[in-house]
């Protein structure tokens, strides 16, 4: 077994373990760290993947935002919510029969399909060609992308108006 | 790391040990993890002991004078043994794990950073393309780590500074995120060798000089917002001591306690070195031709200085002012200083 | 070496642990985590086409959701911190006042 191979299997455990692990904890805040963990083996998995430039975006953008949004959040919804709410047997039931089914019915699509061989590996530093791309052929997307970014700022500046005076427009 | 790994066969052949070829790059990880640990916890004590003498002469007194002869130079040392022979106390109602779990995730962050930081041409441990990039990355599970801490503590105090240290850094990390952006259009490569090597040539090619300074400017926006990100006076709001008791780190004792330590003295080094890199040309002299590891740490050093005689001289703002200055001044300028450099690299 | 297929498996049960969590979770934090680990499935899917098949336009998309993500990520805070002021809790089975 090579050593990409190790790698790929430690991450892909990372990932999926974490993940796991989310379902199963009954501390919400200890649910953020194995999101964390979960993250971090997807960022791995990214530079296995010769993607680096997105793997240090991975790191920046979930770990330094959006985790520590979700404490935050955690933080602000009271010292009540940090354990999970019971869940009823039936909903139990229901969300595994489904899930395990959309599971068999994606690694099925997975292995039943013929994908296309590759034509080249990637190689060398891929940022510049990335930047080129965002700015060349997805300009359109890249601009979509920053209005998006202007409304949710302003919609929640707005949000947080409507907090403050409690949650009356 | 990688010359590391060519020369590491011809060395161990020499000492007469056999390793199987496949675990030669292993070794060489170890080697120089174990280096940059060994100089992560050295500066650290080389740092506190400069920052009491220097302190305490910014204050006309002595500072430490008794340990190790004249200067008080082995009261570092003193202070890690009293540390290491602390008792580690986990208090009754703290989230056991997570409360071990924060210290090595803030050792870790500025520990992964340093694995790009590029002390000389051949002194650093992997040149990566895209380096910079890959510094600000992995310092934000420092973010994590110091607000993970202040949960676990479950102590009001701890709370409050671990919520403003996170606002506090997330904020900042824009400025300075955005202050690297003018060296990169001008170098056009994220790699840290390759920023340092276009300013080579003599003082006059640094970044930090070149007119009309859109870099110089953006130089003290990152100087400033570094400051912040590391929690240092005159941002120290997360932990002021007359308000919030230690903040984040006010449940830690002994060894712990000085893992948070550490990760700020250590982070100083990084910030310096960063500012120094990316802006007073890394490891080039003043003059031309003139280059070398001594360069890159006396700069390193002097902005090093600058951080401890900015602690003692300003008094602390308020949260208000920080946020103030985060969002309303530094973001604009360098938003500025961003649009300038690209006008000007547009031909 | 490492097939697509394989890296297209972790991203489907990636998928899955997600959707798990989305549907048996009641707390509205936990599912964010869930849509979160989805969202990321998705991503491994677009890199790994994009190492298989030699372009960089998967990357792009996966940058694209990355924002797409961040923004999602931080609406659905500020709702739950209004949900939360307007009902006292984030469960989500007590928020059905618009339910009929």
């Amino acid at each position: 077994m090579s050593a990409e191979k190790v790698a790929f299997f430690i991450l892909s455990g990372l990932t999926l373990g974490g993940g796991l692990a989310i379902l199963f904890s009954v501390r919400l805040m200890r649910a953020v760290v194995y999101l964390l963990v979960s993250l971090f083996g997807v960022a791995g998995l990214y530079i296995l993947l010769n993607a680096e430039f997105l793997a240090a975006l991975q790191v920046l953008i979930y770990i330094g935002g959006i985790t520590i949004l979700m404490v935050f959040g955690l933080m602000l919804t009271g010292p009540g919510q940090f354990v999970n709410p019971a869940e009823s047997r039936l909903k139990a039931v229901a969300a595994g029969v489904s899930s395990l089914t959309t599971a068999i019915v994606l690694l099925l699509i997975v292995k039943k399909t013929k994908w296309p061989a590759g034509t080249q590996a990637l190689a060398g530093d891929t940022t510049a060609e990335i930047g080129r791309l965002l700015l060349t052929d997805h300009v359109f997307a890249f601009e979509i992308a920053s209005v998006l970014l202007l409304v949710v700022l302003v919609g929640v500046a707005l949000f947080v108006r409507l907090a403050r005076d409690g949650g009356k427009p | 790391m990688s010359e590391l790994a060519a020369v590491l066969p011809g060395v161990l052949e020499k000492a007469g040990w056999s390793v199987p070829g496949g675990l030669v790059p292993v070794l060489a990880m170890f080697i120089c993890a174990s280096i940059v640990a060994a100089a992560m916890g050295l500066s650290a004590a080389v740092l506190v002991w400069a920052e009491r003498k220097l302190a305490g002469h910014f204050q006309c007194r002595l500072g430490p004078v008794y340990v190790g002869g004249k200067f008080g130079w082995l009261q570092s040392i003193a202070d890690g043994i009293k540390l290491l022979l602390k008792e580690d106390i986990i208090p009754a109602d703290a989230d056991r794990p997570l409360f071990r779990l924060a210290p090595y995730l803030v050792v870790l962050g500025v520990f992964l950073a340093f694995i790009a930081f590029p002390v000389s041409e051949k002194l650093m441990v992997a040149d990566l393309n895209i380096g910079i990039f890959f510094i600000l990355a992995v310092l934000t599970l420092e973010v994590f780590g110091v607000i993970l801490a202040g949960w676990a503590s479950n102590n009001k105090w701890a709370l409050l500074g671990a919520m403003r240290a996170a606002a506090q850094m997330v904020s900042y990390e824009i400025p300075m995120g955005l202050a690297i952006l003018p060296v990169v259009v001008e170098a056009q490569s994220l790699s840290l060798k390759s920023i340092v090597a276009a300013q080579s040539g003599g003082m006059l090619r640094w970044y930090v000089f070149q007119p009309p300074f859109f870099m110089g400017v953006s130089f003290l926006i990152f100087f400033l917002a570094g400051l912040a990100s590391l929690k240092r006076a005159p941002f120290d709001l997360p932990e002021a001591e007359s308000e919030l008791t230690a903040g984040f780190h006010t449940e830690y004792s002994g060894m712990r306690f000085s893992f948070f330590f550490m990760a700020e003295y250590a982070g100083m080094i990084l910030v310096s070195g960063l500012a120094a890199a990316l802006y007073l040309g890394g490891w080039h002299g003043i003059l031309p031709g003139q280059s070398g590891a001594m360069w890159f740490l006396l700069k390193t050093a002097f902005l090093v200085f600058v951080m401890i005689w900015l602690r003692w001289t300003l008094p602390r703002l308020r949260i208000d002012q920080v946020v103030y200055v985060g969002w309303k001044v530094l973001t604009p300028f360098v938003l500025a200083c961003v649009l300038g450099q690209a006008l000007m690299a547009y031909k | 070496m490492i097939t697509l297929q394989e890296y297209l498996s972790v991203g489907a049960l990636l998928f899955t642990v997600g959707l798990l969590i989305v549907l048996f979770r009641q707390n509205a934090i936990s599912i964010l985590m869930g849509i979160e680990l989805m969202l990321n499935a998705a991503n491994i899917n677009f890199v790994a086409f994009s190492n298989a098949l030699g372009g960089l336009t998967g990357q792009v998309l996966a940058i694209f959701v990355v924002v797409a993500a961040a923004a999602e990520a931080a609406v659905a805070i500020a709702i739950i911190v209004l949900l939360y002021q307007n009902l006292g809790t984030v469960d989500v089975e007590k928020a059905r006042n618009l339910n009929g």
